[in-house]
C-alpha cells in the first residue's frame, strides 16, 4: 500500500499542473504559518482616522478601513480558512467512510435504509442545510462551524466507500468460490484501504476547495468566521463599500481565495489523472 | 492498362512512449487490377487491418505514413492526401466494410439515416429519392425486409442483418474497390457463408475489385484471384491463389496450411505454429519469422531476406529460394 | 415504458418524502427558540406570543408537530414567515420565483450552449494553445468566489464605466407605463452582470465534461467508420461524435437543473436580485426558519424531479436504453 501511494504522489508531481498546485499551495501555506512571526499583529489597534491606505513598502497589500495591515490579515485569514477546511473535510471523510463501511459490510435492510437516506440527503442543497443549522447561534463558535461543515459533506464519500466494499466483496467471493482466495471478509479488509485510498484522497482534496469557497461565502454573509478574527470572506464583505475608492481592500483577499482554491483543485485533478490516466 | 490500385512501399509508423518508433506496416507493396479480388491473409497483429485503413487515410493518430509510401489509385497518388481530396476517395472510389457492425454503426442513428447519408455524400439527391435508393440498396444486399431495416436502429438487427447493412453503406458511393476487413469473421459459419455469397454476387454485378482482408484461408479459396500473405508488418509471399494453395513457397505460408485441421487426415493433433506473433517492438533483425521458422537458415537470423520472384506474379520474402539454386 | 415510469416516479416520491422528513428533523434538532427573534423585532404581548406558539405548533409534542407539518406540506401550506410576518411562505416563494427562474435559466442556457460548443472545439483542437489556456482560465474562474467576482464586475462595469446597472432586476425610475419591450430590455440589461458572474464561475464543469466526452467519442469505432464513408468532417463531428456525448451531458444538465430554483444565494445577495436566493439570504438576518425550510423543500423537490427527468431523457436520447 505504501508503494502505490508513493507512486500516486510521484505521478502527481510529474504532472505539470499538479506540480504547480503543490508548489503554490506550499508557498501559501508557509506564508500563512509564518505570518504572525514577521508581520504586524492583525488585531492591532484599529485606526479609523487613517483609514484605508494603498499598498506601500510598510504595507505591501495596503491597509483596510481600520488601517490594519491587509497582508497580515490575509495570511491569518488563510491559516484559519485552511484549518477550518481541512478539519471539516477530515470529519466528512471519517463520517462518510464509517457509514459506507457499515452499509457495505452489513448489507440487507441496514444498507438499504442508509443509502436511501443518503440519496434523500443529497437531494437537499448543502448551503440551505448549513444556513438552517448555523442561524441557531448569534455568534457562531469556530468549532460549531467546523462541525456543521463536516457533517454536511460526507454523503458522497459514503457512497464511494460502500461501492469499494461491495466491489472487493464480489471479487473476493468469486476468488473464494474458485478456491483461490482466503476467507472473503479478510481479503476485503486487507485490500480495502489501498484500493479506496486513491479516490478518497481525490475527494478530500477537491472537498477542501469546496469548503474554502463555502466558508468564504458564509463569512461574507456574516455566518462564517466571526470578526474580529480575520477571514477572507469577511474581508471581502468589509471591502464592499470601499471597492471603488480602495480596490486593494477587496482584490487581495479575493486573489488569496482564488489562488488557494485553484492550487487545491489542480492537485486534486492531478491526483485523479494519476489514478486513471484515461480521464485526462 | 494500369492497375486500379498499386501500393508501393507502404509503411506506417507510430511514435511510442519510450521514444523508439513502432512500425506495424513495413514496405508493403500490392497490386489490384480492376475487378480482381486480392486476399490479404495474416494472423491478428500482422498489420493487415492497418494496411486497409492506410489506403483510406484513416491511420489513427499519432500514426503516420512513411515518406516513401505510394498509394496509386488509377495512377494517382493518394497517400498523404488531406481534407476534401481524401474525402472524395472515401466511399466513392474505395469503400470499406469492417468486422464488427455493432461498433461500426452509430448507435443513436437509424440504419436508414446512416445509409442515406452515405449515398448523398457523393451524389446530389432529393430526400425522397435518397430514401428510395437506400431501401433498394438494402434489398440488394439481401435484407428480407428492407423498409423495416431502414427504420431500425443498429442494435435492433441481428448480426447477419447488421453486416449486410454495413455492406450496403460501403457500396453507397459505388466504389471501384471494396475493402472487406474481416467482414464476416464475427458471424456464425452459416451466416458467414451467406454473406460471402452476397458479396460475391455484388462484386460480379458491379465489377468491383475486392481487397479481402482475413485470417481465414478457407474463405480465400475459390474467391480470391490472388493472395498476399502478411506477417509482422511485411508481405512474405504473394501469388495466384491456385498456385499458392498447391505449392506455398514461404515457410510461414506452409506452416499456416499445416495448421489448418483437415477432415481426411488421420492425425489427432493440431500442428499450430510454435510461438506467437511478435509485437512491433519485438521484431528481430533479419527475417521476422525466423524465431518460429522450422526451416530457418543461419543467415535468416541476421540478414533481411530479399523479395524473390519465383514465377510471374509470384514472390516470396525468404532466403530459401536462393539457397536452393 | 409506462410501468417503468410509474416505478421510477414512486422512487422519486419516496426520496422526496425522506428529504422532507430529514429537514423536519433538522429543524427540531437545532436548539434555540425560533420565535425569540420575532419577539425581539417587535413588541409582542404575552397573548400574541401564546397564539404564535400555537400557530407554529411549538407547544405540541413532536409527533403532533410532525403530523401537522406533513399535512401542511401536502396541502401546500409551508407555514408563515417570521421575518415577513404574517405573510405565508408559499406566497413569498411564489413572488420571488420568477426572478430566480430567469437568472437560473439564463445561466443554464449560456453554460450548456457556449460551454458545450467551446468544449467540442477544445476536443477537436486538443493540445493546442486554445485548449490549454481555456482550461486554465476556466479552472481559475471556478476557483473564484462568485460574490467577489460580482463585486469586482459591479465596481468596474457599473460604477466606473457606467455600462450596466449595479443591482436589482429593473430600474425603479422607469415609468410604469413604459412598453413591454422597454421593460424587457431593462430587465435584460440588469440580467447581464449576475448571469455573467454565475456563469463564469461555473462554466468549467460543462466545458470539461463536454471535452472529455468528445475525446472519448472520437476514439469509438463508429466515428472512424463514419469517416470512411466520405461524409464531411463536420458531419462526423456533430452528427456522429457529438450526438453520442448527449447522454453524459444530460447527466450534468440534470444535476444543474435545480439552479433554476436555487439561483445562487451569494450572487443574488450581491446584486440584490429579487429571487429565492436573496430571500434565503434575507432569512438569515431574521432567523426565518419557515422561509429557509420552504425554499430548501422546493429545491429538494426540483432535484428529485430533475433526476427523474434525466432518466427519462436517457431513454429518449439513447435508443438502446429504452425499456421495452
Amino acid at each position: 500500500m505504501i508503494g502505490s501511494l508513493a507512486e500516486l504522489l510521484r505521478r502527481t508531481w510529474r504532472n505539470p499542473s499538479g506540480r504547480w498546485g503543490v508548489l503554490s499551495l506550499s508557498v501559501l501555506g508557509l506564508a500563512a504559518l509564518l505570518a504572525p512571526l514577521a508581520l504586524q499583529d492583525p488585531s492591532a489597534m484599529p485606526d479609523v482616522v487613517a483609514g484605508a491606505t494603498p499598498p506601500s513598502l510598510a504595507h505591501p497589500f495596503g491597509t483596510d478601513q481600520l488601517n490594519r495591515d491587509i497582508l497580515a490579515r490575509v495570511a491569518s485569514g488563510g491559516r484559519i480558512s485552511l484549518t477550518v477546511a481541512t478539519l471539516a473535510v477530515l470529519l466528512s471523510l471519517s463520517l462518510g467512510s464509517l457509514v459506507g463501511l457499515l452499509a457495505g459490510y452489513a448489507g440487507g435492510w441496514l444498507d438499504a435504509v442508509l443509502m436511501r437516506t443518503v440519496d434523500a440527503a443529497l437531494a437537499i442543497p448543502r448551503l440551505f442545510v448549513v444556513l438552517l443549522l448555523l442561524i441557531v447561534w448569534e455568534r457562531i463558535p469556530l468549532a460549531a462551524l467546523i462541525l456543521v461543515l463536516g457533517t454536511t459533506g460526507w454523503f458522497a464519500t459514503s457512497r464511494l466507500v460502500r461501492g469499494e466494499v461491495l466491489r472487493l466483496r464480489h471479487e473476493a467471493f468469486v476468488l473464494a468460490a474458485e478456491g483461490l482466495g482466503a476467507a472473503p471478509s479478510r481479503t476485503v479488509t486487507r485490500h480495502l484501504l489501498p484500493n479506496a485510498a486513491g479516490p478518497l484522497l481525490v475527494a478530500a482534496t477537491l472537498g477542501v476547495g469546496d469548503v474554502i469557497l463555502l466558508e468564504a461565502g458564509l463569512s461574507f454573509l456574516g455566518l462564517g468566521i466571526q470578526p474580529p478574527t480575520p477571514s477572507w470572506g469577511g474581508m471581502v464583505l468589509d471591502a464592499r463599500p470601499l471597492i471603488v475608492s480602495a480596490p486593494w481592500t477587496a482584490i487581495f483577499p479575493g486573489a488569496a481565495i482564488v489562488l488557494t482554491v485553484l492550487s487545491v483543485n489542480l492537485i486534486g485533478d492531478a491526483l485523479q489523472a494519476a489514478l486513471d490516466p484515461r480521464s485526462a | 492498362m494500369s492497375p486500379l490500385l498499386e501500393v508501393r512501399d507502404l509503411t506506417v509508423r507510430f511514435p511510442t512512449r519510450s521514444g523508439k518508433e513502432a512500425i506495424p506496416v513495413f514496405q508493403v507493396s500490392l497490386r489490384i487490377e480492376r475487378g480482381e479480388t486480392l486476399a490479404l491473409v495474416g494472423e491478428s497483429g500482422s498489420g493487415k487491418s492497418l494496411t486497409g485503413l492506410a489506403l483510406l487515410g484513416l491511420v489513427p493518430p499519432p500514426g503516420r505514413l512513411g515518406e516513401d509510401s505510394r498509394i496509386l489509385l488509377d495512377g494517382e497518388d493518394i497517400a498523404g492526401l488531406q481534407g476534401e481530396a481524401i474525402r472524395a476517395v472515401r466511399g466513392r472510389r474505395i469503400g470499406i466494410v469492417f468486422q464488427d457492425a455493432l461498433t461500426s454503426l452509430t448507435p443513436v442513428l437509424t440504419v436508414g439515416s446512416q445509409l442515406r447519408e452515405a449515398i448523398t455524400a457523393h451524389r446530389r439527391m432529393e430526400a425522397a429519392e435518397a430514401r428510395a435508393a437506400a431501401i433498394t440498396l438494402l434489398g440488394e444486399v439481401g435484407l428480407p425486409d428492407p423498409a423495416a431495416s431502414y427504420g431500425a436502429y443498429p442494435h435492433e438487427l441481428s448480426g447477419g442483418q447488421r453486416q449486410r447493412a454495413l455492406i450496403a453503406i460501403a457500396l453507397a458511393g459505388q466504389p471501384d474497390l471494396l475493402i472487406a476487413d474481416e467482414a464476416t469473421t464475427a458471424l456464425d459459419v452459416t451466416i458467414q457463408a451467406q454473406v460471402l455469397e452476397t458479396l460475391d454476387r455484388l462484386r460480379t454485378t458491379r465489377g468491383m475489385a475486392v481487397l479481402l482482408i482475413t485470417h481465414d484461408l478457407g474463405i480465400v479459396a475459390g474467391r480470391a484471384d490472388r493472395v498476399a500473405v502478411m506477417y509482422a508488418g511485411q508481405i512474405v509471399e504473394e501469388g495466384a491463389t491456385a498456385q499458392l494453395f498447391q505449392a506455398p513457397a514461404h515457410p510461414y505460408t506452409r506452416a499456416l496450411f499445416r495448421a489448418i485441421p483437415r477432415l481426411e487426415s488421420a492425425a489427432d493433433q493440431l500442428t499450430p505454429i510454435q510461438g506467437s506473433v511478435p509485437l512491433p517492438d519485438e521484431w528481430s533483425a533479419g527475417c521476422r519469422f525466423q524465431p518460429r521458422c522450422s526451416e530457418a537458415l543461419p543467415e535468416c537470423a541476421t540478414l533481411e531476406p530479399p523479395v524473390v520472384p519465383l514465377a510471374p506474379g509470384v514472390t516470396s520474402r525468404c532466403w530459401l529460394p536462393a539457397k536452393r539454386q | 415504458m409506462s410501468r417503468w415510469l410509474l416505478r421510477r416516479s414512486l422512487q422519486a416520491l419516496v426520496t422526496f418524502t425522506l428529504a422532507v422528513l430529514l429537514l423536519f428533523v433538522l429543524l427540531r434538532v437545532a436548539p434555540g427558540d425560533p420565535l425569540s427573534r420575532l419577539t425581539e423585532e417587535r413588541a409582542v404581548s404575552e397573548r400574541e406570543l401564546a397564539q404564535l406558539r400555537a400557530r407554529f405548533g411549538l407547544n405540541q409534542p413532536l409527533g403532533a408537530q410532525l403530523r401537522a407539518f406533513l399535512s401542511g406540506v401536502t396541502r401546500g401550506d409551508l407555514g408563515v414567515s417570521i421575518g415577513h410576518y404574517p405573510e405565508p411562505v408559499t406566497s413569498l416563494i411564489a413572488a420571488r420565483l420568477p426572478a430566480t427562474l430567469l437568472l437560473g435559466g439564463a445561466v443554464l442556457l449560456l453554460n450548456f450552449t457556449v460551454g458545450a460548443w467551446l468544449g467540442v472545439r477544445q476536443a477537436v483542437r486538443r493540445g493546442s494553445g486554445f485548449d490549454r489556456w481555456l482550461t486554465r482560465l476556466a479552472l481559475a474562474a471556478y476557483a473564484t468566489p462568485s460574490f467577489w467576482l460580482g463585486m469586482v464586475l459591479v465596481a468596474f462595469v457599473s460604477i466606473r464605466w457606467h455600462l450596466l446597472p449595479a443591482a436589482q432586476m429593473s430600474d425603479p425610475l422607469l415609468a410604469a407605463d413604459a412598453g413591454p419591450v422597454t421593460k424587457g430590455l431593462d430587465v435584460l440589461r440588469h440580467l447581464v452582470l449576475p448571469v455573467l458572474t454565475l456563469s463564469l464561475t461555473s462554466i468549467a464543469l460543462p466545458l470539461r465534461h463536454q471535452r472529455a466526452a468528445m475525446l472519448a467519442s472520437f476514439r469509438l469505432d463508429f466515428v472512424t467508420a463514419a469517416r470512411a464513408r466520405g461524409i464531411t468532417e463536420r458531419r462526423v463531428r456533430w452528427r456522429h461524435a457529438w450526438r453520442t456525448t448527449l447522454v453524459p451531458m444530460l447527466t450534468l444538465l440534470g444535476l444543474w437543473l435545480p439552479i433554476l430554483v436555487s439561483g445562487s444565494v451569494f450572487v443574488e445577495a450581491v446584486f440584490n436580485w429579487p429571487g429565492l436566493g436573496s430571500l434565503a439570504a434575507e432569512a438569515i438576518g431574521s432567523r426565518d426558519y419557515p422561509v429557509l425550510m420552504g425554499t430548501a423543500m422546493l429545491v429538494s423537490g426540483v432535484v428529485v424531479l430533475a433526476g427523474l427527468l434525466t432518466d427519462l431523457g436517457y431513454a429518449l436520447l439513447d435508443p438502446r436504453v429504452r425499456p421495452a
